[in-house]
């Protein structure tokens, strides 16, 4: 399972990296330069990431193109908006070194996250 | 007076006087671990107080009586006599439902919220798996982000994250000591002690003994890291990267003008002053017999809701006597 881990994020990476979408086979053969790495493993990777609801797919041909659905920033700034709020309503989930920083920084990147929101879609 | 009665004054004195002088006491914060054992016992005691208030309500005339009267070798109706509630059965049973409902429903929401909080931290791992890298010489995650933030995911495989940000307010020393206090969070599971306290608080809200002690306890668990990180790197290191971050994140705010956030309600409930005040100015330490004291009577306070409960059992059981119960009363037919 932990391997498993380790390559989702090498994936991510590499369709990140790319931007735009790609087949399994894409991904494959950039994996390939260094590792050696079966189809079938890449292909179940990709498909975890999809049921995960981390990347969408739509069928080109005879094979799926996957596409992250956030960008690698988008994706870091939603995490980091869950892991400030788990500071504000401290369940005990997560412990901060110092949550009283949390809630400026919280405020600060619900702002740029609004803004960018606004400008995407006019 | 009865059992229950005496165990509810108990559970009372407890949430409102021991809560009074454990807030007014100034050695928690002098000697954290024994005040976060002090908090929890006072929380413990109220609320086994107040189950076992409600368990000896249920007792008289059920089952349970003839079982626990012959384990105690006493005779049955001595023993419901003991344990009689002031206003008959039938409403002291009542009342003895809703109180160990009341405790039974906090183990619930603990459960509930350990469950949950676990399933949220495994979500929030794998996408953290997805973008963090490791941080090179440190035992941690960096995730690349603008926002300051040093955090640790509790449970298997636990975790300490810093964002880029965090790393670049701090130094190399000051980098260690926060590893150094979130891998103490992590070794002695601090997640398990906050959430224990927060089940408590929302199974009696508007208990001030409950508030208090997850306010508290949240205080000194971080305090509990500050000593361990203190211990391997400084005090110095841990207090100089708890003005950095904070300087960091509030630029405007110097850490001075935290004892007066209070007013804005801003930085209310934040740890810093205090935890800068712990680390600084080290107290002299307590006293072995001080310290001794302290631990005994946090143990009493563990024990004696038993002890009241058992009481009356035991004096039914030594008095050997039994009273008869009154003949019901036959009425001749006319």
């Amino acid at each position: 399972m932990r391997q498993f881990g380790e390559l989702e994020a090498v994936v991510m990476d590499v369709l990140w990296s790319r931007e735009g979408s790609a087949t399994v086979r894409d991904v494959l053969g950039e994996m390939q330069r260094t590792r050696s790495i079966a189809y079938t493993t890449v292909m179940t990777v990709m498909d975890n990431l999809h049921r995960k609801g981390f990347l969408s797919r739509e069928m080109e041909g005879r094979a799926w193109r996957y596409e992250p659905v956030k960008t690698r920033e988008r994706f870091t700034a939603d995490l980091m908006v869950e892991v400030l709020e788990g500071a504000e309503d401290r369940t005990g989930t997560l412990m901060h070194f110092l949550d009283a920083i949390s809630a400026p920084e919280l405020r600060r990147l619900r702002r740029l996250l609004a803004a960018e929101d606004s400008e995407s879609s006019p | 007076m009865t059992p229950a009665v005496l165990l509810l004054g108990y559970a009372l004195l407890m949430s409102t006087a021991g809560s009074w002088a454990l807030r007014r006491a100034r050695w928690p914060h002098r000697s954290p671990r024994l005040g976060v054992a002090a908090w929890q016992a006072a929380s413990l005691s109220a609320l086994t107080a107040t189950g076992l208030a409600g368990f000896v309500l249920l007792l008289p005339g059920s089952p349970l009586s003839v079982v626990a009267a012959r384990a105690a070798h006493a005779c049955v109706a001595a023993f419901d006599a003991a344990y009689a509630a002031p206003g008959g059965s039938t409403a002291g049973a009542l009342v003895g439902a809703v109180l160990v409902g009341a405790v039974a429903r906090c183990g619930v929401l603990l459960g509930h919220d350990l469950w949950a909080g676990r399933r949220e931290r495994g979500r929030q791992r794998r996408m953290l798996m997805l973008v963090a890298r490791p941080a090179g010489a440190l035992d941690a995650l960096v995730l690349d982000h603008e926002a300051v933030a040093v955090y640790c995911l509790p449970g298997r495989g636990g975790k300490v994250v810093f964002t880029t940000a965090a790393l670049s307010a701090l130094g190399t020393r000051e980098r260690r000591a926060v590893l150094a206090h979130e891998l103490a969070h992590l070794r002695q599971h601090h997640h398990l002690v906050v959430a224990a306290a927060r089940a408590l608080r929302r199974g009696f809200p508007g208990v001030p003994l409950l508030r208090a002690a997850e306010t508290e306890i949240a205080v000194l668990v971080e305090m509990v890291a500050d000593d361990v990180s203190a211990r391997r790197g400084g005090r110095h290191s841990v207090a100089s990267a708890l003005r950095a971050l904070h300087t960091f994140s509030s630029p405007h705010q110097p850490v001075e003008g935290q004892a007066t956030g209070v007013a804005t309600g801003q930085t209310a409930r934040s740890a810093l002053v205090p935890r800068l005040h712990h680390l600084l100015s080290p107290a002299q330490p307590a006293r072995a017999a001080v310290l001794g004291a302290r631990s005994v009577v946090i143990a009493a306070s563990l024990i004696l809701p038993v002890v009241l409960a058992v009481t009356p059992a035991a004096a039914a059981a030594q008095t050997g006597l039994c009273p008869v119960p009154a003949a019901p009363q036959l009425l001749p037919h006319r």
